[in-house]
């Protein structure tokens, strides 16, 4: 667990199966996310459809190159919207420090690594997300996230080909986490 | 009470152009008009605004609106957005989401369109950002509310800055910006003068308590109007006060004592005072440039106590009788009639401001004649001078006359090269620092990308929403295809009903199967058509006429009501909506150009506008000056002869000669140079009708001192005028006084031409 809560950065390629309520199947999304302490993720959806998510700060750029739309958000705007992309940063972050704020924190050991669960302590969050899980491998790196939204919705992100504190060269941070 | 003003604007001409001005000042007076834009820098040694720089700039605005000096201090965009959008504008998406009805409502509602809409809400779905989607969705499987958000951000993102954390700020996180508006109109200088010091005193306590580093600037009609009042205060300070004291000490220096300084400062003072009196019964204002003007006529309006003083001090006929020389009495009413007329061809000057100058100024001079031939006279018999007055013969050598006229003649060849001043930034005489401030503080506003205006307007306010319409079309036609330009536009927020009616009638036009149609598209994309009821609810409700149009009235008091109020304002006949358009492409036709045939719309260029406006009437101005130098002429022509040509020969060679050497100097000519020269013309000739109405009687030595201490008090006059802060005061100095010592030299060049020499 020490090591999961000393990310200080992370590359992995993930996929995304969202349950909902409207549609009769799952939603499947893949693409590659990269993130950077405290406060920057990178979340870029290559299938179906390409669509680029950007956050530094309160600052979101999200981009879908194939409708090309782009459009920018503060999310001082909404306190639920920032308190759901702030928690998302912690988890990959480990900050479970800072998540403890706004969530019950229960760390389970299981047999093949450790399971946080997050309840949200009440609104803005609880408006939003009924739950968090997120499953972390043996080694500290993350492997799966699932939310389980307000609206009955859930989802679930599996990482693959984690690297955790990797720095991110000049290019790469102007490439990735510009708003 | 006579109130002192300092706008500008009284200093353009009238017509169709200033009227447009008006109409941009109420443009301006829902955002700027009492409006200060505030820019708190980032201190040099920081990346980015920290939790220092963000405390101060939060304590800087609540401070700011504890003073109670501000209607309101805005640093960021209005709470409660979202919820106005869900209440007022979500209600009536169906009527709100369609730019043309006609074509988009059945384009939108065909299979392909509901097919790409679908496919659309299955990659927001998908997303981790799709919140507001999946929230909307089971209402808005369409994604109109999409439309609509697209909408108002492209129409209507241009009005505000770069939010940031909450905060405005400039495109590069360097600069924190608040817009203040104030209880007090801009006008109202005492007040807004106490708003400038207060905004400086609470941000320097601040900064150096919270970020030391931190700097402001800022900039506003208020900045501008106080600082311009001071300015011409303190002009009229000044040059009243150098003409004063140069024409007491002139006095002095001729009369060799005191005893007649009362006598010649009564008729001035009684003709100022007389031109306030009329000035306020006929304004009740006066404006400082007026009142300037009205310090430097103490040297022009002393000249006829001076003459009166200094002729009758050394005739001993009049001593005797009591009566005014008929020869003495004929040269005053000349030269007063020719000033007089220079003053008078002001009159006829499309500038309002040139307009009450002339009014003053010819009250002020027809007052201090009137009281000199009343006062003088009977004081100067009854109490002579202890000691004559100085006797001064200033007559050139016939030798020298030629030469100096040729000199004089020959700037007069660069003439033809004469350009007009074209930019109105010529005449600006603010300070450079906030100059300076307004241009760096101006181009963070992403409205500054913006300047001109497209002005829909009319007596009814759907009759205006209507034609914002048009516009609306029109441009975004060119923004479809090639050449189009940036603009905001407030059909983005609010289409005129008209136009809302034609959309919900183009819904409710579609097939009857449309629902039937609907639920098929959904079940084939893998959506659950059981879970879109509030979606088909609503579009049943819209499409069977249960959806009202949206109104500008409905915005009232919420945060979307303030961004009609940048666009949508009342106007005393009726109402005014405004377009913020780019400027004009260079490589395409201007689409803004078209629309000023429409015969509701007015398209302003502010910069444009205000250049043309100060350099129209130019050519106007000018006209009277030659019209002023014909006038004499035939005034001179009719009232001497021959003698009233030799006597006009010097103002006029010297208004050519002057235009010529400001040509030489590569200086563009503009209505102040008009004014001044007008103005040198009406007292120059003065110097022609005494000195050649003397030598004809032979008392030209006699004269003579009496003509260069006029000359010399109204040079001292005009010459103070270089110690004004106000640019058009110093050029109008500068000009008159290089122009009356010319026509004095002149005149003495003229007059052994005309037979008075001085004797060898």
């Amino acid at each position: 667990m020490r090591s999961f809560q000393e990310v200080r950065t992370l590359r992995a390629a993930f996929t995304d199966r969202r349950e909902v309520d409207l549609l009769d199947e799952p939603l499947v999304s893949r693409g590659r996310l990269h993130y950077q302490r405290p406060d920057r993720l990178h979340y870029a959806v290559e299938s179906p459809g390409r669509q680029e998510i950007v956050v530094a700060g309160s600052q979101v750029r999200v981009s879908q190159r194939d409708l090309g739309r782009s459009r920018s958000l503060d999310l001082q705007a909404s306190d639920t919207a920032r308190a759901v992309v702030s928690s998302l940063i912690q988890v990959l972050g480990g900050r479970l420090d800072r998540l403890e704020a706004d969530y019950l924190c229960r760390s389970l050991r299981m047999a093949d690594g450790w399971e946080v669960r997050l309840a949200p302590r009440g609104p803005p969050l609880d408006r939003a997300v009924r739950g968090i899980e997120a499953r972390i491998a043996g080694d500290g790196s993350l492997r799966e996230v699932r939310v389980r939204e307000a609206t009955g919705d859930s989802s679930r992100m599996t990482l693959e080909d984690v690297q955790v504190n990797v720095p991110f060269s000049a290019e790469e941070e102007k490439a990735y986490f510009t708003p | 009470m006579l109130r002192l003003e300092t706008d500008i604007t009284r200093f353009l001409p009238e017509g169709e152009d200033r009227d447009r001005l008006a109409l941009l000042q109420l443009v301006r007076a829902s955002g700027f008009q009492r409006g200060l834009v505030l820019a708190v820098e980032v201190p040099g040694d920081r990346e980015a605004p920290d939790e220092a720089f963000r405390v101060l700039v939060a304590a800087f605005r609540t401070s700011l609106e504890d003073t109670g000096l501000f209607r309101h201090v805005r640093g960021g965009p209005p709470e409660g957005t979202v919820e106005a959008f869900r209440e007022i504008l979500w209600p009536r998406r169906f009527a709100l989401f369609a730019d043309n009805p006609e074509s988009d409502v059945p384009a939108r509602f065909s299979p392909e369109g509901v097919r790409k809409s679908l496919e659309a809400l299955r990659q927001a779905l998908a997303s981790p950002s799709g919140a507001m989607d999946r929230a909307l969705a089971p209402e808005d499987p369409l994604l109109l509310s999409r439309d609509l958000l697209d909408r108002l951000d492209r129409e209507l993102s241009h009005l505000s800055p770069r939010t940031w954390q909450g905060q405005w700020f400039s495109r590069d996180l360097r600069t924190a910006i608040l817009l203040a508006e104030t209880e007090a109109q801009a006008f109202d200088t005492i007040r807004q003068g106490e708003v400038l010091d207060r905004v400086r005193q609470v941000f320097g306590r601040l900064q150096s308590e919270l970020c030391p580093g931190a700097s402001l600037r800022l900039t506003g009609l208020p900045r501008f109007v106080v600082e311009s009042e001071q300015r011409a205060r303190g002009d009229i300070t000044r040059v009243s006060l150098v003409a004063s004291a140069a024409s007491v000490l002139l006095f002095l220096l001729f009369f060799r004592g005191i005893r007649h300084l009362p006598l010649v400062l009564l008729p001035v003072a009684g003709g100022l005072a007389l031109a306030t009196g009329i000035l306020s019964l006929v304004h009740g204002r006066i404006h400082g440039l007026t009142l300037a003007f009205g310090g430097v006529l103490i040297g022009a309006a002393i000249d006829y106590p001076v003459h009166l003083v200094h002729h009758l001090s050394q005739d001993p006929a009049f001593r005797e009788s009591g009566r005014l020389p008929g020869p003495l009495q004929k040269s005053l009413w000349a030269g007063f009639l020719t000033t007089l007329s220079a003053f008078g061809l002001l009159a006829f000057s499309t500038y309002p401001g040139l307009r009450e100058i002339a009014l003053f100024c010819a009250t002020a001079l027809s007052g201090a004649f009137a009281c000199s031939l009343a006062f003088v006279p009977p004081v100067v018999r009854r109490f002579p001078a202890r000691r004559l007055p100085r006797r001064v013969d200033i007559r050139l050598p016939r030798p020298l006359a030629i030469p100096l006229l040729v000199l004089a003649a020959l700037p007069v060849l660069a003439v033809p090269a004469l350009r007009l001043e074209s930019d109105a930034r010529a005449l600006d005489d603010a300070d450079p620092a906030t100059l300076a401030d307004d241009a760096h503080v101006r181009s963070l506003l992403p409205s500054s990308a913006l300047p001109r205006q497209v002005v829909c307007s009319g007596p009814d306010v759907q009759q205006v929403l209507r034609c914002n319409d048009r516009v609306h079309r029109h441009l975004a036609a060119f923004r479809a295809g090639n050449g189009g330009i940036p603009f905001a536009s407030l059909h983005g927020l609010i289409p005129s009903e008209d136009h809302q009616r034609r959309t919900l009638a183009a819904l409710a036009a579609l097939p009857g199967s449309l629902e039937d149609d609907l639920r098929g598209a959904l079940a084939g994309a893998g959506f659950r058509p059981d879970r879109f009821g509030p979606f088909f609810e609503a579009l049943a409700e819209a499409r069977g006429g249960g959806v009202t149009p949206l109104l500008p009235q409905d915005l009232d008091g919420t945060p979307l009501g303030e961004a009609r109020d940048g666009l949508l304002f009342p106007r005393p006949d009726g109402w005014a909506a405004v377009t913020l358009a780019g400027p004009p492409p260079e490589a395409t036709p201007d689409p803004v150009a078209d629309l000023a045939e429409d015969p509701e719309v007015v398209v302003l260029d502010p910069g444009a506008l205000v250049s043309r406006l100060i350099t129209a009437s130019q050519a106007q101005t000018f006209g009277l000056l030659w019209a002023g130098v014909l006038v004499n002429g035939i005034w001179m022509l009719g009232l001497r002869g021959r003698r009233g040509l030799w006597m006009l020969l010097p103002s006029a060679l010297t208004l050519a000669s002057v235009t010529g050497v400001l040509v030489l100097l590569g200086q563009p000519l503009n209505f102040l140079h008009a004014v001044a020269l007008l103005l040198v013309l009406g007292m120059g000739v003065d110097y022609g009708i005494f000195l050649l109405d003397a030598s004809s009687s032979g008392e030209v030595s006699r004269t003579s001192g009496s003509v260069l201490l006029a000359a010399a008090t109204t040079l001292a006059s005009f010459g103070g005028m270089a110690f004004a802060r106000t640019g058009a005061l110093v050029a109008v100095g500068g000009t008159v006084s290089g122009g009356l010592l010319l026509v004095l030299l002149l005149t003495l060049a003229v007059l052994p031409l005309a037979g008075h020499g001085r004797p060898p």
